[in-house]
């Protein structure tokens, strides 16, 4: 034990973390409607050690379904920020990429990626329950390999974020 | 649905128009609408399923709308009246229709109309912190907001582009 | 000493369907004031619309209601066929009613799950989702999406029937059928649920009506109010169906109602399956998509949804986009002034029961 050095001790813990994560129950948007199925009997992402939890001191994804919308983004930064470490976003569907169908509407954000850091974007409108369990298979071994440290650079850019979050939330 | 037709142009003020089986259309001027509306909930129009307005620029007006329903004619209603769009007021109706109070609330906020008597009219219910014009008006330039707020993702070549500069 | 507190329930919070927030004032545990709090998913779709080419709007409307889009689709048409004078083809009119009842009966089931939760069982939302699922796959080999279909569009259906997908679909019938069984035995007749549902979010028939209520909220009152019977769409006019009433008003006769009309799906289903003409067209021809011109003029469509009165209130100026379209739904009444009077008096564990008793659909009311 006392050798351990720290890589080696990263590579287990995040090992570990990866069998059991723990999301986020927020329906921000409509893809909130492909979780139910995701959630039980067909899909059961539980098989993968998933399971959808209520409180965002306890989860370690934040899955952000569908469309922002400005009110809604105030949330999820407070959300996000509330979250403890190590903590992954996903952002689901095309609305978080790009704005979706949602391009001219004054009221929805265009990219999620300027005012929070996120790990894995699926695209697809939307994504079927095959696509989001994949998807947290793609996150996991993005977590063993250590490449999901999007809240290590949220901490690192935190200027560039609140600036980008300060701008529209005002 | 004759018998209710007939019983709905004797409202003070109405002109009716049938526009098809089980819709009536009745235009009223802004000073007789709560009449109206009280007249129609006598003869049985008894919900209201929607109220908003139409922005009708070039005649520089606001059409308000009611959408009743009368359940036992099995008949839909819809009320309108014009009001000018300088002075965009209209009293409320939340007396005679009961959900006409979160109706009233999303037109203050969503077209500026002011409604009066309506306590809650002109909080804020669904935009967060908005200033500046109500964006259902017409002249709310959707895009140009858009632009002005938010920025688009470039694709890929783009951004490879802007690096090499 | 002020005895009561403020807590803030939602937007996240697993009781809240959907994302959506409620302001509670509470004494103990018992709720003296109750507001709501929208528009966490405002898209500004009414705006949205009006920047946008009829044949466009087709791709944002379903978005409107998530849990059940079908409605959208089939109100939105039915106002654009209004306006133009178009008629559709008799198969058609069978082909919207299979396609609405089927997405009738998977709103049910999803709100059956969410219910039965609130009150602390899971099981029936693990079968219920389930069995949900059976019937969207019936939807993506049909329309090629599970949960966005934009299969009815003005004019129509935008294609035919895939070769054996009735059977398909009766044989999801008959499973479903014998599944509501096990369903009755779990959740309907359990006395738990019984005693708790019983009495709670009372409401009496001239209360539902002063107050907006329509669809299921109403029809426990006892009053058989339903679009499908009174201003008749599709091809509910041939169909034999009756409106299920019960006399309570309570959160358990909403479910029953609920429970009621997912029977009636299954047999409009059947019926519409054995009545639909076999051969013909299912799309009138209109104009080219990009240059449907509809005439000025204003119209209310409406449509039966899940959760009530579904509407389109659209104006028409001649162009290729609509002038303004206004979007009734159901839940706007049933949130605003239906659940912030029920709520006051209630206690905290029943807050989102009642809310899910009243089926409150979040996007409806943001738009």
């Amino acid at each position: 034990m006392d050798k351990m050095t720290e890589e080696q001790y990263r590579a287990i813990s995040n090992m570990l973390r990866k069998r059991s994560l723990w999301m986020l129950h927020y329906c921000t948007g409509c893809g909130a409607m492909e979780l139910p199925p995701t959630m039980t009997s067909r899909y059961d992402m539980e098989r993968f050690g998933i399971v959808p939890y209520v409180t965002p001191r306890q989860a370690d994804i934040l899955l952000v379904t569908g469309y922002v919308n400005i009110k809604t983004l105030r949330r999820i930064v407070t959300v996000y920020e509330q979250m403890l470490d190590p903590k992954y976003v996903i952002g689901f569907g095309s609305c978080p990429i790009n704005g979706g169908v949602y391009w001219d509407s004054y009221s929805v954000i265009k990219q999620l990626d300027k005012y929070i850091p996120v790990d894995l974007y699926i695209a697809g409108c939307m994504p079927r329950p095959e696509a989001v369990i994949s998807s947290f298979r793609h996150l996991m071994d993005l977590i063993d390999k250590g490449q999901a440290n999007g809240y290590r650079r949220y901490k690192e850019n935190y200027e560039y974020y609140e600036k980008n979050q300060r701008k529209v939330l005002g | 649905m004759t018998g209710i037709v007939d019983k709905v142009k004797q409202v003070d003020g109405a002109a009716v128009t049938v526009q098809r089986d089980n819709r009536i259309f009745v235009d009223v001027s802004k000073d007789k609408l709560t009449g109206a509306l009280y007249s129609m909930k006598l003869l049985g129009f008894n919900q209201l399923s929607i109220m908003s307005a139409v922005d009708r620029i070039e005649d520089g007006q606001f059409e308000i709308f009611y959408v009743l329903y009368n359940y036992k004619e099995k008949v839909n209603g819809v009320v309108r009246t014009r009001i000018s769009r300088d002075k965009a007021e209209i009293e409320t109706v939340e007396k005679i229709y009961t959900p006409a109070h979160t109706y009233e609330r999303e037109l203050t906020e969503m077209f500026g109309i002011k409604v009066l008597g309506n306590s809650d009219s002109g909080k804020p219910f669904i935009l967060e912190n908005w200033k500046g014009q109500p964006p259902m008006r017409k002249d709310f330039d959707s895009v140009g907001y858009v632009n002005s707020h938010y920025e688009f993702r470039h694709s890929a070549e783009e951004e490879t582009e802007g690096k090499d500069e | 000493m002020s005895k009561s507190y403020e807590l803030f329930i939602g937007p996240n919070h697993p009781g809240i369907p959907g994302n959506f927030s409620l302001h509670l004032e509470l004494e103990g545990d018992t709720i003296i004031s109750a507001k709501g709090d929208p528009g966490y998913l405002h898209r500004a779709f009414e705006k949205g619309m009006e920047n946008r080419l009829y044949i466009q709007n087709l791709a944002l409307i379903p978005r409107i209601c998530v849990p059940e889009p079908d409605i959208n689709e089939a109100g939105y048409s039915m106002a654009i066929e209004d306006l133009m004078g178009v008629e559709i083809p008799e198969r058609a009119k069978y082909i919207r009613t299979i396609v609405l009842e089927l997405a009738r009966t998977t709103a049910y089931l999803l709100w059956m799950g969410g219910y039965a939760a609130s009150l602390g069982l899971y099981t029936l939302g693990q079968w219920a989702t389930g069995d949900r699922d059976y019937a969207i796959d019936m939807f993506s080999e049909l329309t090629g999406a599970r949960v966005y279909h934009m299969y009815i569009w003005p004019g129509g259906v935008r294609r035919d029937l895939p070769e054996g997908w009735e059977e398909e679909v009766l044989g999801y019938v008959k499973y479903l059928r014998d599944k509501l069984v096990d369903y009755d035995n779990l959740f309907f007749k359990n006395a738990m649920f019984i005693h708790r549902a019983k009495g709670i979010a009372k409401i009496t028939q001239e209360q539902a009506l002063e107050w907006g209520a329509t669809g299921p909220v109403l029809k426990a009152t006892g009053i058989a109010q339903d679009v499908r019977k009174d201003d008749p769409y599709a091809a509910y006019p041939y169909l034999d169906f009756d409106v299920p009433t019960l006399t309570e008003g309570d959160s358990w006769a909403r479910a029953i109602v609920r429970r009621f009309e997912i029977d009636n799906s299954l047999s409009l289903i059947e019926q519409a399956i054995k009545k639909i003409p076999k051969k013909g067209p299912v799309w009138t021809k209109m104009p080219n998509p990009f240059k449907w011109y509809v005439p000025a003029g204003e119209t209310y469509a409406k449509v039966e949804s899940a959760r009530g009165e579904h509407g389109f209130y659209m104006v028409g100026d001649g162009t290729g986009k609509p002038y303004r379209v206004s979007v009734r739904g159901a839940s706007t009444p049933h949130m605003f002034t239906i659940a912030e009077k029920l709520l006051v008096g209630a206690r905290l564990a029943d807050a989102s029961h009642i809310l899910l008793s009243l089926d409150i659909c979040p996007p409806e009311i943001d738009r």
